[in-house]
């Protein structure tokens, strides 16, 4: 898990869809909820890309409000 | 903020297979014995083809049986040219298992027909299976053990579909970024990833990066260590577990737990993530993953 919100966020929700174009690219558009303490709610879009290269896979993602 | 994510896989059951398929002799020429033809299956995901075996029956038909690896075990079609069958397997009026047989020549029917060829069309959402050659007439009958997977003493080793690896395909391999699985659930023992997230550095800060090592100690369950940095200081130490609970829905639906001890730099206090994972993938293109828990 690679969430690095301070202990103040009491509850996540992480919903991804992925769409596969081929056995070596994938897109995903993942969403993350965080609920803090004081039923603060933020929340990330993360468009990202998945490339399988031999034995290899490298992942790709974008956005402007990661970690807020 | 970009994003980047690195994975370096080994997998050694997947490797030792592979070197399996590779140590087999090449495909010989059938003999032609009788009619030729070709089978295409489609079959669900419980499902993988072992092999076919084709003979002449009365009527001046062909009786094609389609072996599989799951129950139901086998699938038939008599036919004289053109040939198909359907199964039902969950009751569900939706078909699982489609098999079509089309035999190019009728001429003979006192001999059992070669059905099958290196181009023969399977697919399948488990595994694919790459190289079928179905030589029919050397197939004696199927009907003295019909719930075994071996095959017939005599068939060649090289007509076997079943020499392929039939490692059964997780539902669902692809792992989201910001919160990553540790290997996809259903993983087999012994899998091992190395990966790393990395952030650059933008306005100023240092680059984040993130490199973990996750290994399956058993089937479906997985550990992993990561070690967060901030530029080269190392900011906490995680350590953390995942397990799969099951798959479902013809091993289409998946889910699963996930714990998370960290201990950042500096502090004494422990925090405990708990997670449940579930995933579901949706015809062959398309799957979701929802990751929901209490930190």
């Amino acid at each position: 898990m690679r969430d690095e919100r301070g202990s103040a966020v009491k509850g996540v929700f992480n919903p991804t869809l992925f769409r596969e174009f081929s056995e070596r690219l994938a897109l995903g558009l993942e969403t993350n909820l965080a609920i803090g303490s004081k039923r603060r709610v933020d929340w990330t879009l993360l468009p990202q890309a998945q490339v399988e290269w031999r034995r290899h896979s490298f992942q790709m993602g974008f956005s402007d409000g990661l970690w807020r | 903020m970009i994003l980047a994510n690195w994975v370096g896989l080994w997998l050694p059951a997947f490797e030792s297979a592979a070197a399996t398929a590779a140590s087999h002799p090449p495909l010989k020429a059938p003999v032609a014995a009788g009619p030729q033809g070709r089978v295409a299956a489609r079959l669900d995901g419980d499902h993988l083809l072992d092999y076919v075996t084709g003979r002449a029956i009365a009527g001046g038909r062909y009786l094609i049986e389609i072996y599989l690896s799951g129950r139901p075990s086998r699938t038939a079609i008599k036919t004289k040219g053109v040939g198909f069958a359907v199964q039902d397997v969950n009751a569900d009026n939706i078909a699982d298992l489609l098999a079509l047989c089309l035999l190019s020549s009728i001429s003979d029917s006192q001999r059992p027909p070669i059905v099958g060829s290196p181009e023969l069309n399977v697919e399948s959402s488990g595994p694919r299976l790459e190289r079928q050659a179905l030589p029919g007439g050397l197939c004696p009958s199927r009907s003295d053990h019909d719930d075994k997977k071996d095959p017939p003493a005599g068939l060649p080793e090289t007509v076997l579909a079943g020499d392929q690896p039939k490692t059964r395909r997780p539902p669902l391999t692809l792992e989201p970024m910001l919160f990553d699985f540790m290997r996809p659930l259903g993983a087999e023992r012994g899998e091992l990833e190395a990966n790393a997230l990395v952030r650059p550095s933008i306005g100023g800060q240092g680059a984040t990066w993130a490199p973990e090592v996750e290994f399956a100690v058993a089937p479906g369950h997985t550990v992993e260590i990561e070690l967060p940095f901030e530029g080269g200081r190392l900011e906490a130490f995680k350590l953390g577990f995942q397990g799969t609970l099951g798959a479902f829905r013809q091993n289409r639906s998946t889910h699963g737990w996930q714990a998370l001890i960290e201990r950042a730099r500096g502090r004494r206090r422990l925090q405990l993530d708990a997670l449940h994972l579930a995933g579901r993938r949706v015809g062959q293109r398309w799957s979701a993953l929802i990751m929901q828990g209490a930190p």
